[in-house]
C-alpha cells in the first residue's frame, strides 16, 4: 500500500503527466497513420527517454502504447483503412456506420470502448501481476532458463506462418546477443577487432533498423501505388461526436465490452499474440455470442465495441508477463524491457522486490494513459485525421531522419547509426523472405539472460538433468516442445490439404 | 512473392555460411574454467547449432518442395491483381528499397562532414522529391518541412536531451 502511495506521488507530477499525454499524442498519431506501427512508434520514442528517470521513460512509452491502440480506428472508421492491424475489425462495422451518416457515433463508440476495454486490461494486470511475480520468486536459474526457452519457442512457433523461419528468427536474435562481453566471465566475443562492439550490438539501433526501415519502405511503396481510391468525403465536413450517447451505448453492451477486454488481455498475456489477434478474436466471439450475428459487418455498434475493447485490453495483458516474469509477450513490451535494461534495471521476478515503486508506477501510469488518450481523442480527433491523411512521401523521410538521430543519440557515435542501417537492411530482407522480426528482438533481449541463467545453474549444480527433473522447469520445456510439435502438425495438415486439393 | 522456394534456399545457405563462420570463431575463445563449467564459447555454439540445424531443415524442405511442385507457392499478400502485375509491383518496390537504402547510406556518410543541419535538409528535400509524384507545386512545402524538421530536431535534442548533433562545417 505504501508503495502504491509512493508510486502515485511519482506519477502524479506535472512532468510525468505531461509526458504520458505527449506519449499518447504521439501514439495516436502513429496509430492513425496507415502503415506506421505501434512498435515503430515505441522504438522511436526510446531515444527521447534516455535522459529521463525509469518511471518517466516507461510512462511515456505506456502513453504511446495506449494511444497507438486507439489511434488506428480513426482512419479505419473514416477512411476504411485501418491505421494499425490491431484495428482491422473496427473497420468492418465502423466504416459502414460512418458511411450510413453516423461517423461521429462510430468514433464515440470506438474511443470509449478503447478507453473502457483498456481499463479492464489494466485491472487484470494489477490483480494478477503481483501474485504471479511472488510465485516466480521461487524460480531458480533452471526455471528462468526454461521459461525463456518457452517464451521464445512459443513466439517463434505460434507467431509466424513458417515454423522453421520463426524458430530461425529466435535463434538469430539469440546469436546477435552473444556479440560483445559475455555476461558471466566478461570475455569478449565476436568483436572482430572493433572496439565499438565491446558491448555487442546496441539494442536500440538494431530495433529501429528492424522495425522502422522495412515499414518505411512499405509505406513509401504504398504511397506511390495508392491511387486516390480513399473515401475522403468525411475530411471536409464537420463531424459531431456524441460522446455521452456513445458512453451510454457502450455501457448498455457491458457484457460485450468486458468480454472483449478480457479476451484482449488474455491474448496479450500470451507470448506470440498481440493486438492483431485480439481484435479478431474479440470480434469473432462477439459475433458468435450475439443474438443477431448476421448484422455484423453492416455497421452495428457491437462490432466496434468488441474490436476496440479487445485491442486496448491487450496492453494491460501484455504487461503481465513483462512485469511479473521479465518475459515480454510481444515486440512492444520487449522494447520497454530494453528501456529498463538501458537504465540498469534487471527485469524479472525480482523486479517487484527491488523496484516496487516502479512496478506500481507502471500500473498507475497505464490507467492515467487511458485517461490522457480519451482526453486527446475528444479534443483532437479532427487534427489526427488530417495527419493520417498526410502524404507518405513527406512522412517517410521525416521518420528516416528521426531514426538516424535516435540511433546516434544513444552513445553520440556514428557506429550505432551504421548498425541501424545494417539491421534495416537485414530486417527488410528477412521480412521480404517471410521471416518474422519479433522473435529476433525477443532473442536479442532474452539472450544474455538465458545464457547467464544457464551457466549459473550449472555452476550451482553441474547436473544438467535438473532442467528436466525440477517440475516447473520441466513443465516449461514440455510446453515448448508441445508448441513446436503442434505447429509442425498443423503445417503438415495444411500441406496435405493443399496437396489433396490440387490432386 | 515469386519463387519463394528459391529464396528460402538462398536464405538457408546464407545462414549456414554465417553459422560456419561464427562457429569457427568460437575456437578462439578461452576454454571453460573450473567453476564456469560452460565457458564463454558453449552458449554461442549451442545457439549456432540450433540455427544451423534449422537452416538445414529449411534448405532441405525448400529444395524438396521446389522439386515436387515447382510452380506452387503460397501467396504472401492477398491482392486482387494478376501475378504479372504483382511481380511488376514487387520489382518496383525492390527498386524503391534500393533507392531508399542508397539515400540513407549517402546521408549517414555526409553527416559527420557537413553536419546534421546541412546534410539533413538536402536529404529530406531529395528523399521527399523522389518518393513524391514529382510535381513542382509540391516543392515549396517539401523545403519548408525539411528546414523546419531539421531545425526543430536539432534544437530539441540539444536543449532537452543534451544530445549535440554534429555541427560539421557550421561550427
Amino acid at each position: 500500500m505504501e508503495f502504491l502511495i509512493q508510486a502515485a506521488a511519482e506519477v502524479f507530477t506535472a512532468k510525468v503527466l505531461a509526458l504520458i499525454t505527449l506519449g499518447a499524442l504521439a501514439g495516436i498519431i502513429v496509430g492513425a497513420i496507415p502503415g506506421f506501427t505501434i512498435t515503430m512508434g515505441i522504438a522511436l520514442t526510446l531515444p527521447f527517454t534516455f535522459g529521463m528517470s525509469p518511471i518517466e521513460g516507461l510512462a511515456t512509452m505506456l502513453g504511446v502504447y495506449v494511444g497507438g491502440y486507439s489511434g488506428g480506428q480513426i482512419s479505419g472508421i473514416l477512411l476504411g483503412i485501418p491505421g494499425t492491424p490491431s484495428s482491422i475489425c473496427t473497420t468492418f462495422d465502423g466504416h459502414p456506420m460512418a458511411k450510413k451518416g453516423q461517423p461521429g457515433r462510430a468514433l464515440a463508440l470506438g474511443v470509449i470502448s478503447s478507453f473502457l476495454g483498456g481499463l479492464v486490461g489494466a485491472v487484470v494486470l494489477i490483480i494478477t501481476a503481483v501474485p504471479i511475480a511472488r510465485f516466480a520468486l521461487r524460480f531458480g536459474p533452471w526455471e528462468i532458463f526454461s521459461l525463456i526457452v518457452f517464451a521464445l519457442t512459443l513466439i517463434a512457433s505460434l507467431g509466424s506462418k513458417s515454423l522453421t523461419k520463426g524458430l530461425m528468427a529466435g535463434a538469430f536474435g539469440l546469436l546477435l546477443a552473444t556479440f560483445g562481453i559475455d555476461p558471466v566471465a566478461g570475455q569478449l566475443r565476436f568483436t572482430f577487432g572493433l572496439h565499438e562492439l565491446t558491448d555487442g550490438f546496441e539494442f536500440l539501433p538494431v530495433l529501429i533498423g528492424l522495425f522502422a526501415l522495412p515499414q518505411m519502405i512499405d509505406a513509401a511503396a504504398r504511397g506511390r501505388t495508392e491511387t486516390k481510391q480513399v473515401d475522403s468525403s468525411f475530411i471536409e465536413g464537420s463531424i459531431q461526436v456524441p460522446w455521452l450517447a456513445g458512453l451510454r451505448e457502450v455501457l448498455s453492451q457491458w457484457v460485450n465490452l468486458v468480454r472483449s477486454g478480457l479476451i484482449g488481455c488474455m491474448v496479450g498475456a500470451l507470448p506470440a499474440a498481440g493486438g492483431v489477434t485480439s481484435n479478431f478474436l474479440a470480434y469473432d466471439q462477439a459475433q458468435k455470442m450475439s443474438k443477431h450475428p448476421e448484422k455484423f459487418g453492416t455497421g452495428i455498434p457491437d462490432g466496434i465495441i468488441a474490436s476496440e475493447a479487445g485491442n486496448n485490453g491487450t496492453a494491460g495483458g501484455s504487461l503481465i508477463p513483462t512485469i511479473a516474469l521479465g518475459i515480454p509477450g510481444n515486440a512492444i513490451t520487449a522494447v520497454m524491457l530494453g528501456a529498463l535494461i538501458l537504465h540498469g534495471i534487471t527485469p524479472g521476478p525480482m523486479l517487484l522486490r527491488h523496484e516496487p515503486v516502479l512496478v506500481y508506477g507502471v500500473f498507475i501510469a497505464l490507467i492515467v494513459a487511458h485517461f490522457s488518450m480519451l482526453l486527446l481523442q475528444i479534443v483532437g480527433l479532427r487534427g489526427f485525421l488530417r495527419i493520417a491523411k498526410a502524404p507518405s512521401f513527406s512522412l517517410v523521410p521525416a521518420v528516416l531522419t528521426l531514426c538516424v538521430v535516435g540511433s546516434f543519440a544513444l552513445n553520440n557515435r556514428f557506429f550505432d547509426v551504421w548498425v541501424f542501417l545494417l539491421f534495416g537492411l537485414i530486417g527488410y530482407l528477412l521480412s521480404r523472405l517471410g521471416v518474422p522480426l519479433a522473435p529476433v528482438v525477443l532473442g536479442l533481449i532474452l539472450g544474455p539472460l538465458a545464457e547467464s541463467n544457464l551457466r549459473q545453474a550449472l555452476m550451482i549444480n553441474p547436473n544438467p538433468n535438473l532442467f528436466f527433473t525440477r517440475p516447473i522447469s520441466a513443465l516449461f520445456l514440455g510446453i515448448s516442445l508441445l508448441s513446436i510439435a503442434y505447429s509442425a502438425w498443423q503445417i503438415m495438415r495444411q500441406r496435405k490439404r493443399t496437396l489433396a486439393e490440387t490432386g | 512473392m515469386v519463387k519463394t522456394r528459391k529464396w528460402d534456399a538462398v536464405l538457408a545457405v546464407v545462414m549456414l555460411l554465417l553459422v560456419a563462420f561464427m562457429y569457427w570463431h568460437t575456437y578462439a575463445l578461452p576454454q571453460a574454467g573450473k567453476w564456469d563449467r560452460l565457458g564463454p564459447a558453449a552458449w554461442p555454439r549451442m545457439v549456432l547449432m540450433v540455427l544451423g540445424l534449422l537452416s538445414l531443415i529449411l534448405l532441405v524442405t525448400s529444395l524438396a518442395a521446389g522439386r515436387a511442385q515447382p510452380s506452387r507457392q503460397p501467396k504472401e499478400r492477398p491482392s486482387g491483381e494478376g501475378s504479372t502485375q504483382e511481380s511488376r509491383s514487387n520489382r518496383a518496390k525492390a527498386r524503391l528499397a534500393v533507392t531508399i537504402f542508397a539515400l540513407m547510406f549517402a546521408y549517414i556518410l555526409i553527416i559527420p562532414k557537413l553536419g546534421f543541419v546541412l546534410s539533413s535538409i538536402p536529404f529530406l528535400v531529395g528523399c521527399q522529391w523522389i518518393l513524391s509524384p514529382r510535381q513542382t507545386r509540391l516543392l515549396p512545402g517539401m523545403v519548408v518541412l525539411a528546414v523546419a524538421l531539421t531545425l526543430v530536431v536539432n534544437y530539441v535534442f540539444a536543449r532537452y536531451l543534451g544530445v549535440y548533433l554534429p555541427s560539421g562545417i557550421l561550427r
